[in-house]
């Protein structure tokens, strides 16, 4: 019940944002193809990659553009939920308090606190459309696509809750919002593309210590077959288990922030 | 009798300072983005033992992505947001009646941004040609400055305009990084702009954005011939000559349009 109540809340606080955003219409158009940048910015270096050259050894051009859209796709909702300079700017001005206060969840209020980017809707869209496209010309299984498909929702949520608590903690320590943008841009980057060709270290530290790896590579690693499919159970118990400590981690940090008043 | 540009470049820098952390996490997280494009590459070389790509040899492309990055952050002007935000909050009314050219204090701002990254930067292309064992002639290293500046000054200019534009759009944030998205990718930020299809790159080797990215750092590296400098210099100073009619014009029209917050 309380669950659905803070679904409630969240929802109408996004449909007042998306209100607010329309005002200035030109603006939200802008905003809109900017956001749509995004595909561009997968589709035209993946493209271009195979025209070329033979590509990424052992991927396939439809391969490699599901990775590419799938790492956009995760990334971007992380960023429709949290812009971490909102968050920062708010916990600086003191403003966060008066959202802690109200009769919901903490994470509801923050995220429906403060609108995360919008206007990356249309990035948003363009990547389902080639995530669909790409998995269109794959010819995958129905069931391994579902499986999929629930482990990329259940990676955008473990990722929000841990680009949160790194948002946060990143004000209490450094007091500033650049580094969660930064690690944001840097997973994106890194994920579009086989986190085996950066080799072990990277691909280390894309799966442990920023654990994106669980959300985009080892899922479609899974669904197109090049491991074995134990590491779907060891993907999906992974991000559990980023939920949880996220979870645990933003309840205890939290609790140390104090306003900018006092 | 003191300056007031270089009074106010002097409290830019000490305001940028005062950020430096912000910053410097920025910085190396905009390199570290292009610079994992040089495991990509190595790889596409490497498997498909390929020795030349749009003619690029993999040490030229490492090269390449490295240097290309600290030139594109020099590059990146910001006086379209401080003109945007002057004229969404009315600041910019105060700024006008000051006794000093409000243009020139946003560039001096913008600019004094710009030298903070320079060291770094120097470092880096330092470092990766004489990693990279890459020989570059005096010619080439006065050539690449010359582009540089250009490339500075055409950013800047069309970053003014793109400001200037807020006065119809209340904030010209939203253009302002549709801007340096598609600049990403037509001055060949995101990868050089010769493995483009040919109908596309003959196109953007005639438009300015090369400037930023593709042009300095192809000479640096000696893929762009020394006969072909001139040509470069020359069409560089064209656009900036262009722009700069039409960045003239649309200030002294958006001028008289100026009205601030209650007024």
């Amino acid at each position: 019940m309380e669950l659905i109540e803070n679904i409630k809340y969240f929802i109408l606080c996004q449909k007042y944002h998306w209100k607010e955003f329309f005002i200035y219409r030109l603006q939200g158009l802008i905003w809109v193809i900017v956001g749509s940048f995004g595909v561009i910015f997968t589709y035209i270096p993946v493209t271009i990659i195979y025209s070329i050259s033979q590509g990424i050894p052992g991927w396939s051009y439809f391969q490699l553009l599901l990775l590419s859209n799938t790492a956009g796709f995760t990334i971007g909702f992380v960023w429709y939920f949290i812009v971490p300079w909102n968050i920062v700017n708010g916990m600086r001005a003191g403003e966060l308090d008066k959202y802690l206060i109200r009769p919901f969840g903490k994470i509801t209020c923050i995220l429906s606190g403060y609108p995360g980017n919008l206007t990356g809707i249309a990035g948003l869209i363009g990547s389902l459309l080639l995530i669909i496209y790409s998995l269109a010309n794959l010819k995958l299984q129905l069931l391994s696509i579902a499986i999929f498909v629930f482990g990329m929702l259940l990676g955008i949520a473990a990722l929000v809750m841990l680009f949160l608590l790194i948002t946060i903690l990143a004000y209490l320590f450094m007091n500033s919002a650049q580094f969660t943008n930064s690690m944001l841009n840097i997973s994106w980057s890194a994920n579009s593309y086989p986190l085996g060709i950066y080799g072990s270290i990277i691909q280390l530290i894309f799966t442990l210590v920023l654990p994106i790896g669980f959300a985009v590579y080892y899922p479609i690693q899974v669904l197109l077959g090049f491991i074995n499919p134990i590491f779907a159970i060891i993907s999906i118990f992974g991000l559990l288990v980023i939920t949880a400590v996220s979870k645990l981690g933003f309840d205890k940090v939290i609790k140390s922030y104090s306003s900018g008043g006092g | 009798m003191n300056n007031p540009y270089i009074a106010f470049f002097k409290i830019s820098i000490k305001d940028n300072i005062a950020y430096f952390k912000d910053y410097l996490i920025s910085t190396i997280g905009r390199l570290l983005t292009y610079i994992l494009m040089i495991f990509v590459w190595n790889i596409i070389y490497l498997g498909g033992h390929l020795s030349e790509i749009g003619g690029f040899s993999l040490m030229q492309i490492d090269a390449y992505f490295v240097i290309g990055s600290a030139v594109f952050l020099i590059i990146d002007s910001m006086n379209d947001r401080i003109l945007s935000d002057d004229i969404k909050t009315g600041n910019i009314a105060k700024s006008l009646i000051k006794p000093v050219n409000y243009v020139y204090m946003v560039f001096v701002e913008s600019l004094a941004d710009n030298v903070l990254v320079l060291p770094p930067v120097i470092i880096t292309i330092m470092f990766v040609l004489y990693y990279l064992g890459i020989s570059t002639s005096m010619l080439s290293i006065v050539t690449f400055m010359i582009i540089m500046l250009i490339g500075y000054a055409i950013i800047n200019v069309i970053q003014f305009i793109i400001g200037s534009l807020a006065i119809y759009t209340t904030s010209a944030f939203g253009m302002s990084i549709l801007f340096m998205n598609v600049a990403s990718i037509f001055s060949g930020a995101v990868m050089p702009l010769t493995f483009f299809p040919s109908y596309i790159s003959n196109i953007t080797l005639l438009l300015p954005f090369q400037m930023f990215t593709y042009v300095p750092t192809s000479i640096l590296i000696g893929i762009i011939p020394s006969s072909a400098y001139l040509y470069y210099i020359l069409l560089g100073l064209l656009w900036l000559f262009a722009l700069s009619i039409l960045g003239y014009f649309l200030w002294n029209h958006v001028k008289k349009k100026i009205s601030s917050v209650g007024g």
